[in-house]
């Protein structure tokens, strides 16, 4: 057998072409094995995490002085750093077992550490890389070339003494065993010719390089950056990718372990509890199918919906979803359910992570992986991680609680990394290598040499490395150790004929800086993208193919400001709510898109946060408030408080997560005082509370062209109150920012909400006066009403009844236009009649605003303001619109 | 070896790097060993520069050897350099080994967490006092101009300079009481015992009712009815003094300085009548207020509450951090100070590891960095520092000019203490033609008048002028602008008028668009120049349009959504909308509005979907699930097919940077969610990306005009810039806020000693008198004056840009320079001077600079000409016509892979040829078929080593409870045993390497386990199988077949061709014939 061997030859291609039997091409990695298999040294591997698991327990059984302090705040990374120096010494050559007398203090703790240790596979801690040619080593000394290894040649790239630690010895030994030393050759000298592509971006980077492979693909790819870019340019020609993209963890099934934990943890995060139940795993059975969840789809809809209505968990919704998914009789789904509903209601206490109760956690995981899995490997590299996980934890102290932060360091070098779809190789008439070191001759097409720096290697202080030294260590400079990878990767790139270097300039919106190795590769031809085209030729480096610009394309056409349609009376609503109104007299277009047209963005789990979380708890407060209690006084604060509090949990759990603290106060603050308003208020002016959320469904008569139509009106009431004089009231409340928007529209009696309420109240009690109507503003604790008992605005009671039939002859002529065939862009036409445009200052659009609304009034008709423009539809009407 | 310590003293333009890295290269030469030097510098783009810069001088020189090395050179920003030492002492240290470092946006945050308790108590206990000074506002409002302060802000911001001033807990809590004692001797008589509250309140009311009682004409009364309406709430307010602010009583007392009171006022507070109603209470307020007891103590108590917590939160957060192995940049560089004073290993270290320190930029070196150079200065026998005061503009991070000037001062001195100190002044540009160094010269000697001349001005480089002229380039000149407008000049005028004669310049021959950089102050500025350059049709550069404000990103955005969703119709038909060939495109409305229902109008989604352009997608949909956030965009892009299409659209480069910057949202998405612990998904990718509301930086893109801040032009240059100068540069009043006092006499050997922390709340900011007083404090007056400094060196790096031609653009005068210069007298002209028809710029007392003067229009007419750029040479493309779609296949494939199904062969029936070593299979029977594979796979050995193995493989294969080595041994005997009956004589020859590429071009790679080489020179091919179970022939011919067949053709290849196959499966003790057909 023949071997090449050279420091970086690691993942080389065994032979240039053809076939080759009992040759191949070796780095330190590959050839360690080799011996191994020759030697009967070879074992199976260990995961790195349960090695410095091993250390950890060395360490605790062992406490040694100078890394105290930082053990105590951080035992798995302190450990993992220890390793990692022992590791380095001892592929130095460094025996630490054996080491005499006094030592530096760093090395002192290593050796005590590995007298503590039996260094084996099977002993406590398990051998590293350097142990295992330390192995070799010594195996060779003591057969002293009496062992047959069937190998007649090593071809090497460096000269012995050139390689760090243990090498040259194990070369020698290997010599002395009858393997025969080759080389190394003399370095090529002088330069290739070097050409330097430098473009601005990786697409137009790529461009070059592909077309450079399309104009004669004889050449060596030297793939030194990520080359996806690249692979969708080669692709678009027919051309086979490359295939160098690295391994990431940022994919859905890596973030299984992590987020399972996260949600098994207190206090729960309803956001990532939502993000598990989301979470995709694999792709669903065909283009259209849904991809496959890690809760069956079931538990997950169920259970989301349920979060959606109450961000919080136990609350009803949750206990209904958890009911139906019961009732559906479907084992795994319920499991799922079950097992979800088990890890939050008993989460683990984030100061008592308990090895053993974490793992016992995870087993409901790993066989769910195992049933989705079905063969697919990269959902299988999840099941091990969570395998080496509890593996891990096994390891240790079962009653002994890890910070939260060390167990997140566990899973962390539990793996987890996977290899990306896109990392495939496809058979090219080119040769591809990721190393310098490893181009053996010809043109080579160098893409993206920059300067991402390697791990800067071990460094040890003069008294370690004499240290070291007098333990039979070899120590290299870190120059040395430098040039070690310099001289290798120039060696590989002398060979070369020409070096056509292609630079995609920024990556990610970063510039990488160039390569060193460009600069000693001399000044070369530099050359920028558009210099490579001339007269409808494109040409690089002697290569060459023909260009052509296609036609510039037309501008986009702003959409127009309404559309003209075939006559379409089965868009006509069969239902109403008020907001679908409120939709329809602010823009037609939005309203037939969103409501007769189904163009609707997808339903994302997101659950509620922010002001419409708030909102819908200060609106739970008042109703609970309401229901339990009976009695005309206003609650106390500190009643209040106790609702609110028992209510966070279910519908606004998110304010008990650390960090929320303030706004919790905030919410808690802002929420008594103007929930204490509403009552006293309300108390103060006589009125008593007959209901909230007060649902009506009425059919109401709509006068169209065509003939009358009647639909449904469909609702609900905040809040429903009777007076002294038995005159019912009907309060809207809103948590806004705004102080003086529903005071206007109170007092320009264009506040149509409030005035199909009191429409609803009249329908469903005729005969009575129509019933007195307002705001209550929850963020500021006001009323906006007529009532001076209420707001002391002293403000016009609002004409509900004219504003209703302005309201409803609004909505007539609207809908008819749209059975006509006639869609309007509400806010864009408004904006053309005020001869505004979107960049008109506030004070201007707030006066055209106004004008606009008087006139609309003037003529007995309505406007209703109200614009999506950062919405999900202002896109299709232009709006937002992609225009440039 | 001697301490040496050369401080260079640098001028814009004046060839500072190439100085640096030839010094560096000197010493290098001089026996410095690269893995030697640490050198710092601002930026990690800096960092790589300089790394590059001197690789490429040591091979100029021909110090080939020491170039190999120098990337074991430490060359790195402070930030890294810090970590990285943090890093290798930080057993030494006593911290994590793996600390986390917290970026800018994940500081606030983690700061946020950490304080979160602490502030939400002590703000609840203060509600009344936050309440009635104002200071509740939210941290982070969505509406941050017309928000309230926030007081919690303002803790973060104190304990911020309490950090990178090294200021602790416990100096923090004592300076409360200095601050307000200061605040009230700035500001504030004498506090009167009584509360006058009450009075200014029934003062107020009966002003009220005198108002109600008036009899007005109708429009008069509707105006006091609107002011009514606002005093009355104001009534209410006051009457619940609890939480009732004091702006309420500064509002009433703002008709004191109004007209009704003073005549000379311009105007009502109010109206007439209204003001007229409160003059006296409005008096006797204005005059009351500000000696108020409880206003008094209510500021006391805010900056008690504030910089009381500010001293908890500095705890709290210590804390936090801790448990979470957290570390920010300014813990980064105060830990490294601590290190290297405490830890004599560290020290040690250092002293023996480096022997150069290089300090680049020093100018805006904050005092801990300082603190630390000079400590490692100590260590380190040779020191090399460069850097300008006149360029230091990092002072919002703390960066201080003064301390370098402080350390030249005392290398003059010969007081450094650094060893033999030398400063090195770089007096020649080789930048700059002369004309652009005329106005230097002309201007900064005035704006800098405490540094010598000749540190201020350069003059231009022989050589550099000899290299000109030999080049034959156009000499340089100045500009002076005049916008022609109307009235006033306003800022989009201005901007205007900035692209009008921008497109005057470009008309010059020779002059193209990246020629030219605008410099404007802020981001605003810079957007409406922008805007103006792209109406006139002159590609320009700096932020680009917002990513989902154009086509390419809208079209990502939405082919995100639909891939990962189908039921997202919005975002489907946008892609409808969007792309010109699909075939509903153009229709799409009418099209949806004719289906009769739900039903017909999913039939038409689906079709949509179907449609051929975007084929891509649906490829994508199915493989997508496993892709990275980046991954997926960069899929998403191709599956539309965008790098092809934007090349017909304008501007194709600009596109391009809107896709990398897709891409970098995506790599910025994954970072964050990994270090807030949150799933990276792609759903959370679509949300992300939905937020963004930023455009790509175009800086770089060909055929530009360069348009930014100051700040972000600063180590650029150009040909041609246009200065566009301020129109009224307001100086912001320092009344409020954190603030550090600088020590008395400031000691660059103890940069931080004597600084102390100060806080002044934003209460009453409306208050004329109260404000008019604290800014004429002696702490306002510092801080205003240390701004002007900043600003003159901001304007420094301005005029310095040019490389020939320097524009002034502005209203006939350079206003900021006039608040850096006054004038000696009042009626003195600007330091600046220039007119429309003039020749010159003329400089006050200093004669006229020769410039060409433009009047540039400030108001575009109608049909105005536009500047005719180029189309992109990069939107030509190779691609034409059909795409080819061949079959694609792996490159790599392993022989244990290949099926048997295409494989003709038959499997012999077992031959019997030793015991079977493990009955049915067992636990542990994978393990033990290891350790026999690893046994049979030993080459021949002798007795006791084949002994010796055998025990090792078992023990390292942890199987001893499964079997005995002898267990081993027996396998390797009947293999043995079996070989020398059926082949005697044969070589055997074990793991054998084999490589192959098959008819594909495929290439297989992997080790043959076995060869025999019979003495007839026959090659016999062995495979040894640890299958344990019942049906070894249908396992055999089902799983090894293909893999079998394979090695006999990669063996055929390499001339080896097998004469006969065989499958040894150890456990069962048999050998399997396997005959190819
Ligand atoms: S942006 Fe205006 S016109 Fe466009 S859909 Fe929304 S509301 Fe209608």
């Amino acid at each position: 057998m023949r071997i090449e061997f050279g420091w970086s030859l690691d993942g080389a291609a065994w032979a240039d072409g053809g076939g080759a039997s009992g040759a191949a091409r070796l780095g330190p990695r590959g050839l360690v094995q080799l011996l191994q298999g020759r030697l009967g040294l070879t074992r199976p591997a260990v995961e790195p995490a349960v090695r410095i698991a091993q250390y950890l327990r060395l360490l605790q059984e062992n406490p040694q002085d100078w890394p105290a302090r930082s053990f105590a705040v951080d035992p798995w990374s302190t450990a993992a750093q220890l390793l990692r120096w022992r590791d380095a010494a001892v592929a130095t050559g460094w025996r630490p077992a054996t080491a005499e007398g006094p030592l530096p203090e760093r090395l002192a703790v290593l050796r005590d550490l590995e007298r503590a240790a039996a260094v084996g596979v099977t002993g406590t801690l398990a051998p590293s890389g350097a142990d295992d040619l330390r192995e070799i080593i010594d195996l060779l000394e003591e057969v002293a070339g009496a062992w047959p290894l069937g190998i007649e040649e090593l071809v090497l790239e460096e000269q012995p003494a050139a390689l760090p630690g243990m090498w040259p010895r194990l070369l020698e030994l290997l010599a002395e065993a009858g393997v025969r030393l080759e080389g190394p050759a003399r370095a090529a000298a002088g330069s290739p010719g070097l050409t330097v592509v430098e473009a601005l971006d990786e697409w137009s980077a790529a461009d070059a390089a592909a077309r450079f492979l399309a104009a004669d693909p004889q050449v060596t790819v030297l793939a030194a950056a990520d080359t996806d870019v690249l692979d969708r340019a080669l692709h678009r020609r027919g051309l086979p990718a490359i295939g160098a993209v690295g391994p990431s963890r940022d994919r859905a099934h890596h973030q299984v372990l992590g987020l399972f934990l996260d949600v098994a943890t207190a206090p729960v995060d309803v956001h990532q509890l939502a993000a598990l139940l989301d979470l995709r795993v694999l792709p669903g059975a065909g283009a259209e199918a849904e991809p496959v969840g890690l809760v069956p789809a079931l538990a997950r809809r169920e259970l989301l919906g349920a979060l959606s209505v109450e961000p919080g968990v136990g609350g009803p919704a949750w206990q209904a979803a958890l009911a139906r998914i019961s009732e559906a009789e479907q084992p795994r789904a319920l499991e799922a359910a079950r097992v979800i509903d088990r890890l939050v209601a008993a989460p683990l206490p984030a100061d008592d992570l308990r090895p053993g109760a974490i793992a016992e956690r995870l087993d409901w995981l790993a066989e769910r992986l195992r049933a989705v899995a079905r063969g697919d490997g990269d959902l299988l590299a999840s099941l091990t991680q969570v395998q080496v996980l509890q593996r891990v934890l096994g390891m240790l102290d079962a009653a002994e609680p890890l910070a939260r932060r060390t167990l997140q360091q566990i899973i962390d070098s539990c793996g987890g990394a996977g290899p990306s779809p896109r990392a495939v190789r496809e058979v090219s008439p080119w040769q591809v290598t990721t190393s310098p070191a490893q181009v053996r001759s010809g043109t080579v097409l160098w893409w993206g040499p920059s300067s991402d720096r390697a791990r800067p290697a071990q460094r040890w202080d003069a008294a370690e490395t004499a240290a070291l030294e007098a333990g039979g260590g070899r120590v290299m400079t870190p120059t040395q150790l430098a040039s070690l990878e310099v001289d290798a990767a120039l060696r590989g790139l002398r060979r070369a004929g020409a070096v056509v270097a292609v630079l995609p300039g920024r990556r990610l919106e970063e510039v990488p800086g160039p390569s060193g190795l460009l600069a000693h590769l001399g000044a070369g031809t530099r050359l920028r993208p558009e210099e490579l085209i001339e007269d409808g030729r494109w040409s690089l480096a002697g290569r060459t193919l023909e260009v052509a610009a296609p036609p510039l394309a037309p501008e986009p056409e702003k959409p127009p400001l309404e559309h003209r349609i075939a006559p379409a009376p089965h868009l006509l609503p069969r239902r109403l709510s008020y907001t679908q109104i409120a939709a329809l007299l602010a823009c037609p277009h939005q309203w037939a898109l969103q409501h007769a047209l189904d163009v609707r963005p997808a339903e994302v789990a997101v659950l509620p946060t922010g002001a419409r979380m708030i909102g819908t708890l200060v609106h739970a407060v008042v109703e609970t408030l309401v229901h339990e209690r009976s009695g005309a006084t206003a609650p106390t604060d500190d009643e209040i408080e106790a609702v609110l509090d028992r209510l966070v949990p279910q519908l606004a759990s998110e304010l008990d997560l650390p960090g929320r603290a303030a706004a919790r106060e905030d919410v808690r603050d802002r929420a008594v005082r103007s929930v204490s308003a509403l009552f006293s208020g309300v108390t103060q002016a006589g009125l008593r509370i007959t209901g909230t959320e007060t649902r009506f469904e009425l059919p109401l008569a709509l006068p169209l062209t065509g003939g009358e139509r009647t639909v449904p009106f469909v609702g609900s009431r905040d809040l429903d109150a009777v007076g002294p004089d038995g005159r019912r009231t009907v309060l809207d409340l809103k948590w806004s920012r705004s102080r003086t928007r529903y005071g206007d529209l109170f007092d320009t009696s264009e506040a149509i909400q409030l005035a199909s309420y009191a429409w609803t109240l009249a329908q469903e009690h005729p005969g009575e006066e129509p019933a007195d109507v307002g705001y209550f503003l929850l963020r500021s604790g006001e009323f906006v009403s007529a009532d001076p008992e209420l707001d002391p605005h002293g403000r016009a009671p609002m004409d509900t009844g004219e504003a209703w039939r302005r309201m409803l002859a609004a909505v007539t002529a609207r809908l008819d236009e749209v059975a006509a065939g006639r869609i309007r862009c509400g806010c864009r036409e408004l904006q053309e009649r005020t001869g505004l445009d979107a960049t008109a200052t506030w004070s201007k659009r707030s006066t055209a605003l106004a004008k606009a609304r008087a006139a609309e009034r003037e003529a007995g008709s309505l406007l209703v303001e109200d614009h999506c423009g950062l919405g999900d539809h202002a896109v299709l009407c232009g709006t937002t619109g992609a225009l440039r | 070896m001697t301490q040496t310590f050369t401080l260079i003293n640098a001028s814009a333009g004046s060839g500072k790097t190439h100085t640096l890295t030839h010094q560096i290269a000197e010493r290098i030469a001089q026996g410095l060993d690269p893995s030697q030097l640490i050198a710092t510098t601002f930026t990690t783009k800096a960092a790589a520069e300089l790394r590059d810069r001197v690789r490429r001088t040591l091979l100029e020189r021909g110090q080939v050897d020491a170039a190999r090395g120098v990337d074991s050179a430490l060359i790195s920003t402070v930030n890294s350099v810090s970590g990285e030492l943090l890093r290798e002492f930080a057993l030494d240290a006593g911290i994590s080994p793996d600390v986390q470092v917290l970026d800018e946006d994940r500081q606030r945050a983690a700061f946020r967490a950490a304080i979160d308790e602490t502030a939400a108590q002590a703000g609840a206990r203060a509600a009344g006092l936050l309440a009635r000074t104002e200071h509740d506002g939210e941290e982070e409002p969505e509406v941050p101009w017309a928000a309230s302060p926030s007081w919690r802000a303002h803790v973060r911001d104190l304990a911020g300079r309490a950090r990178t001033n090294l200021i602790g807990a416990a100096a923090l809590r004592e300076a409360a009481e200095r601050s307000f004692e200061e605040y009230r001797e700035a500001a504030l008589p004498e506090a009167e015992a009584a509360d006058r509250r009450p009075a200014w309140r029934s003062g107020i009311a009966e002003a009220v009712r005198g108002l109600r009682a008036l009899e007005l004409p109708e429009r008069t009364a509707r105006t006091v009815d609107k002011h009514l309406l606002t005093l009355e709430r104001l009534l209410r307010d006051v009457a619940e003094p609890e939480r009732a602010p004091w702006s309420a009583w500064a509002k009433i007392a703002a008709v004191a300085e109004a007209k009704a009171v003073d005549p000379g006022a311009k105007g009502y507070a109010f109206s007439k009548d209204v003001d007229l109603a409160l003059a006296g209470v409005a008096t006797t307020i204005a005059e009351e207020l500000p000696a108020n007891p409880a206003l008094h103590e209510d500021l006391r108590s805010l900056i008690a509450l504030v910089m009381g917590t500010a001293a908890d939160s500095l705890e709290a957060y210590q804390r936090y951090k801790d448990e979470l192995g957290l570390i920010d940049f300014i813990d980064q560089e105060v830990r490294t100070l601590e290190l290297v004073r405490t830890s004599e290993r560290a020290r040690e270290v250092i002293r023996t590891r480096f022997r150069l320190l290089a300090v680049d930029e020093f100018q805006d070196t904050s005092p801990v960095q300082l603190a630390l150079f000079l400590e490692l200065s100590q260590l380190i026998d040779a020191k090399i520092w460069v850097g300008d005061p006149k360029q230091a503009i990092y002072g919002f991070r703390d960066a201080d000019p003064s301390l370098m000037l402080g350390i030249i001062e005392r290398i003059e001195q010969g007081t450094a203490g650094l060893g033999d100190a030398e400063v090195l002044d770089l007096r020649h540009s080789w930048r700059s033609q002369e004309p652009v160094l005329d106005l230097v010269g002309a201007v900064f000697p005035q704006v800098f008048p405490e540094l010598p001349r000749e540190r201020v001005v350069t003059t231009a480089a022989p050589e550099a002028v000899a290299a000109r002229e030999a080049a034959g380039r156009k000499a340089g000149r100045l500009e002076a602008w005049v916008p022609e407008v109307p009235k006033r000049l306003t800022y989009p005028q201005h901007a205007t008028a900035v692209a009008d004669g921008v497109l005057a310049l470009l008309r010059e021959e020779g002059t193209g668009p990246a020629d030219i950089a605008v410099l404007v102050r802020s981001n605003r500025r810079a957007q409406e120049v922008i805007d103006a350059l792209t109406a006139r049709g002159v590609p320009a550069s700096g932020e680009g349009t917002a990513i989902l404000a154009s086509r390419e990103g809208r079209l990502v955005r939405a082919a995100l959504a639909v891939t990962l969703d189908l039921s997202d119709t919005l975002a489907l038909t946008e892609l409808v909308d969007l792309l010109p060939d699909h075939a509903a495109h153009g229709t799409w409305f009418a099209d949806l509005a004719a289906q009769e229902d739900r039903m017909a109008r999913r039939e038409l989604f689906a079709q949509w979907w179907r449609d051929p352009v975007l084929a891509g997608l649906r490829a994508l949909r199915e493989e997508c699930i496993s892709l990275s956030p980046v991954e997926m965009i960069t899929a998403l892009v191709d599956a539309l097919d965008l790098p092809e299409r934007i090349r017909a659209w304008p501007a194709p480069e600009k596109r391009l940077r809107t896709l990398d910057a897709l891409r970098a949202v995506a790599a910025q998405y994954a970072d964050r969610a990994r270090a807030d612990s949150a799933p990276i998904t792609l759903t959370g990718l679509r949300i992300e990306l939905d937020a963004v509301d930023r455009g790509p930086d175009l800086t770089g893109t060909p055929d530009t005009v360069w348009v930014g801040t100051i700040h972000a032009a600063k180590g650029l240059e150009w040909s041609q810039v246009v200065v566009m100068l301020d129109h009224d540069p307001t100086e912001r009043p320092q009344t409020s806020g954190a603030f550090v006092l600088p020590a008395p006499q400031l000691d660059v050997a103890a940069p931080l000693a004597g600084r102390a922390p100060r806080y002044w709340p934003a209460v009453l900011p409306r208050l004329a008198a109260l404000q008019d007083a604290l800014a004429a404090s002696a702490h306002a007056q510092r801080r205003t004056a240390r701004e002007r400094q900043e600003s003159g060196r901001l304007q420094y790096v301005a005029f310095t840009r040019a490389a020939d031609v320097t524009v002034l653009s502005g209203d006939g005068s350079a206003p900021v320079l006039d608040a850096l210069v006054p004038a000696a007298r009042e009626d003195s002209p600007p330091l600046l001077t220039w007119s429309a028809g003039g020749a010159g710029i003329a400089v006050r007392g200093g004669g006229l600079l020769p410039a060409v003067v433009r009047t540039p229009a400030g108001v575009l007419e109608e049909g105005a000409p536009r500047f005719d750029a180029r189309r992109s040479p990069l939107a030509a493309s190779d691609l034409v016509g059909d795409r080819p779609d061949p079959q694609r296949l792996r490159a790599r494939f392993q022989a244990s892979g290949v099926g048997a199904e295409d494989v003709a062969g038959t499997v012999g029936t077992p031959r019997t040829i030793g015991r079977r070593l493990v009955p049915g299979g067992g636990p542990q029977w994978e393990r033990v078929g290891e350790a026999v594979h690893a046994y049979l796979a030993l080459p021949p050995l002798g007795e006791a080593q084949r002994e010796a193995a055998a025990a090792r493989l078992v023990e390292r294969w942890a199987v001893s409870r499964a079997v005995e080595p002898s267990v081993l041994r027996e396998a390797g005997q009947a293999w043995a045993g079996f070989l020398a009956a059926e082949f005697p004589g044969a070589e055997e020859l074990t793991e054998q390497p084999i490589s192959w590429w098959n008819e594909d071009d495929q290439v297989m790679e992997g080790w043959i386990d076995t060869l025999l080489r019979l003495p007839d020179g026959q090659v016999v091919l062995v495979d040894h199988k640890t299958y344990p179970g019942e049906h070894p022939v249908e396992h055999v011919r089902e799983k090894y077949l293909g893999q079998m067949a394979t090695y006999a053709r990669a063996l055929t290849a390499a001339g080896l061709a097998p004469s006969r196959i065989l499958i040894h499966l150890p456990l069962r003790g048999e050998v399997v014939e396997v005959e190819l057909a």
